[in-house]
């Protein structure tokens, strides 16, 4: 009887589970990787709660941006903040130095509580000039409203406690250097070999993935309209058709590939649909024009 | 009627620009210089400004230099432009997930279009000399060309990481080894084929093989798969493509426009066409690879991100436009390629 009870009380208990009843933030596919001297700390962006943000941010690691920063301010069980990318050690070059463009303060529903990750916008903070990296440890109420929230730490936050702990001087600088060494952005694929650390995703999980993927559903079936619309030109004979038909194969193509080619590294048949898939379209873009006749 | 020359300009100008100049720079830069230095970086740049980025515009020169030539080919003409400029806007509005993929497109596109070219060369070399492929030996051929990019193309695409082209990184297809080792031996089988087969026409037609229609698909093998860790090497390779291509439009060029406007054959006309072509050329080149990407810079795009986007649709753009221009099938394009520049140059007696 304890047992049912039990099971009921854990099943009502998921019924209303606060995460239940909120909407679900959607995470940007890639992750950021902040190899930092202390350790590596993961996070995941918000790409349609701050576009712009999480896309410059994305940018700037991926370029590199963020490289030699350091952790400049520490507030215990609040937050910690890293260098803006201006400051870094190494010198910016410019293509990086291009990289970095205004961002304004974007306000929020969301708290800057624990493992959130901000940025300083313009004109926000003067000691956190903008582009500066902060990651909240605990509640931090003095950031709400004055930094764009952009993401979430997903991984490393043994590493995030330990930075908090270092001891700081009386500005809150951090009397040891915390630099982060290199920053790498990690795809979809490589999530999924991260994940196999944990647990083994089936083939059904990943045909369920493919399935109920309406891009993929919109990319394939246009494709397939492309070819069918080459196929046809050819067949009757109309000038115009059969290269309109690969044109729109080739829009398409491009469309597949942008969903296939990152997912590729976990499903090994995708790897396959990738590469041949290019082989495959670039023969077919082979059979392009012919020279037109001339009217009579 | 007078034997018909192998050669559009002479043996060591031919087998230079076709590939010969790639293997001596390969022996060269094996020797002395592995990896790429300030030096050979700066004669890239100036390479590219006068035999690469020439090349591509050579390419737009042919089809938009005419009413005619766009009329033929209305849509690679307007319809393909229109296309990649919808891919174009894809990748700037969305340069984390769209752009690595057109860049990636571009970058595979780009080896496979070095094949069709080379493929397209020795059976150009072939015609002039009146040996007539077969569809096996044909097949063999193709099958070796594209093998050396293949199977490098498939190694490097098993390798974990990101590629970058200016600042636009793009994903590893992650790739099982097997695919890259399995394409190598399909190539070194279709050598073997292929070479069986010639071996066995000169025996019978007791002739030899004029080694320049072999030398595209050996200078080919050097560039994809001899030089797969020689990086200064890798860094030449759009050059000497471009050496090729150059050579074959020029003597395009000069024989089209003088067939189309009957003009004499003399050597002032082939030294000024030649020029003129050239100087066109080397402007559009510099439009399309330096300006145009500053151009789209100037609208607050990274410079790093608009050059990457803009040179891989440019190329794109010319893969496609030479797949369709270059038929030797269309009497158009192949009897012209049958010229010697002695028949342009001077008057026959």
């Amino acid at each position: 009887m304890k047992k049912w009870l039990c099971c009921a009380i854990f099943i009502l208990g998921l019924w209303h589970h606060p995460a239940e009843a909120q909407a679900p933030i959607k995470l940007a596919r890639e992750r950021i990787v902040l190899h930092t001297s202390l350790g590596d700390i993961v996070l995941a962006l918000y790409f349609e709660l701050a576009p712009a943000h999480a896309q410059q941010i994305a940018q700037l690691s991926y370029t590199g941006t963020y490289d030699s920063t350091w952790v400049n301010y520490i507030e215990p069980g609040q937050f910690f903040a890293f260098s803006p990318p201006q400051d870094r050690y190494k010198p910016l070059s410019p293509a990086q130095q291009s990289h970095i463009k205004p961002l304004p303060l974007l306000p929020s529903a969301l708290l800057n509580e624990r493992g959130t990750v901000s940025i300083v916008s313009q004109n926000t903070n003067p000691h956190n000039p903008q582009h500066s990296l902060i990651i909240v440890t605990g509640r931090a109420t003095t950031l709400d409203g004055k930094a764009t929230i952009i993401g979430h730490v997903e991984r490393g936050h043994e590493v995030m406690d330990r930075i908090e702990k270092i001891p700081t001087d009386k500005q809150g600088v951090p009397l040891q250097d915390i630099q982060i060494i290199k920053t790498e952005v990690i795809n979809f694929s490589d999530q999924l070999k991260f994940a196999h650390d944990e647990y083994t995703l089936s083939t059904a999980e990943y045909l369920s993935v493919l399935n109920t993927d309406p891009w993929l559903n919109f990319f394939g079936g246009i494709f397939l309209l492309g070819i069918l619309t080459f196929v046809l030109g050819r067949k009757i004979g109309a000038y115009w058709l059969a290269p309109m038909g690969l044109l729109i194969a080739l829009v398409a193509g491009y469309g597949l590939f942008i969903w296939i080619n990152p997912r590729a590294g976990g499903i090994k048949q995708l790897s396959y649909v990738g590469f041949f898939g290019m082989l495959a379209l670039y023969r077919l873009m082979g059979f392009f024009e012919q020279p037109r006749k001339r009217q009579t | 009627m007078s034997k018909r020359s192998l050669y559009f300009v002479n043996a060591p100008v031919d087998y230079l620009c076709i590939g010969a100049i790639s293997l001596i720079v390969y022996a060269f830069l094996l020797v002395f210089q592995r990896e790429p230095n300030s030096t050979l970086l700066t004669a890239t740049v100036v390479l590219s400004i006068l035999v690469n980025w020439p090349h591509f515009a050579a390419t737009n020169y042919r089809l938009y230099h005419s009413k005619e030539n766009m009329r033929q080919y209305p849509m690679t003409a307007f319809v393909v432009p229109l296309a990649l400029l919808l891919m174009v806007a894809l990748a700037f509005r969305w340069p984390v997930a769209a752009a690595p993929i057109l860049v990636q497109l571009y970058v595979f596109w780009s080896p496979y279009h070095y094949s069709g070219q080379s493929v397209g060369i020795s059976m150009l070399y072939a015609k002039r000399a009146g040996i007539p492929f077969g569809k096996t030996e044909q097949w063999a051929l193709k099958g070796f060309i594209f093998g050396t990019f293949m199977s490098s193309f498939a190694l490097r695409a098993s390798k974990p990481g990101q590629g970058l082209f200016y600042d636009i990184p793009f994903p590893s297809l992650n790739l099982p080894p097997h695919v890259a080792l399995t394409i190598h031996v399909l190539m070194w089988i279709c050598a073997a084929v292929f070479l069986i087969l010639i071996g066995r026409w000169c025996y019978r037609e007791k002739r030899i093989l004029p080694p320049i229609i072999l030398l595209p698909a050996v200078a080919q093998y050097f560039w994809f798969v001899k030089a797969m860790d020689l990086n200064s090497f890798i860094e030449l390779v759009p050059f000497f493509h471009g050496m090729q291509y150059l050579l074959i439009a020029w003597a395009m060029q000069l024989k089209e426009k003088m067939d189309e406007q009957h003009i004499a054959p003399s050597w002032g006309y082939v030294r000024w066409e030649s020029l003129r072509w050239m100087a066109i050329n080397i402007a559009v080149g510099a439009f399309l690879f330096w300006l145009l990407p500053r151009v789209v810079e100037s609208t607050e795009i990274a410079i790093g991100t608009a050059a990457a986007v803009v040179v891989s649709a440019v190329q794109i753009h010319h893969f496609f436009v030479d797949g369709v221009i270059w038929k030797l099938k269309n009497p158009k394009v192949g009897e012209p390629l049958l010229v010697n520049i002695d028949e342009m140059a001077k008057v026959s007696a």
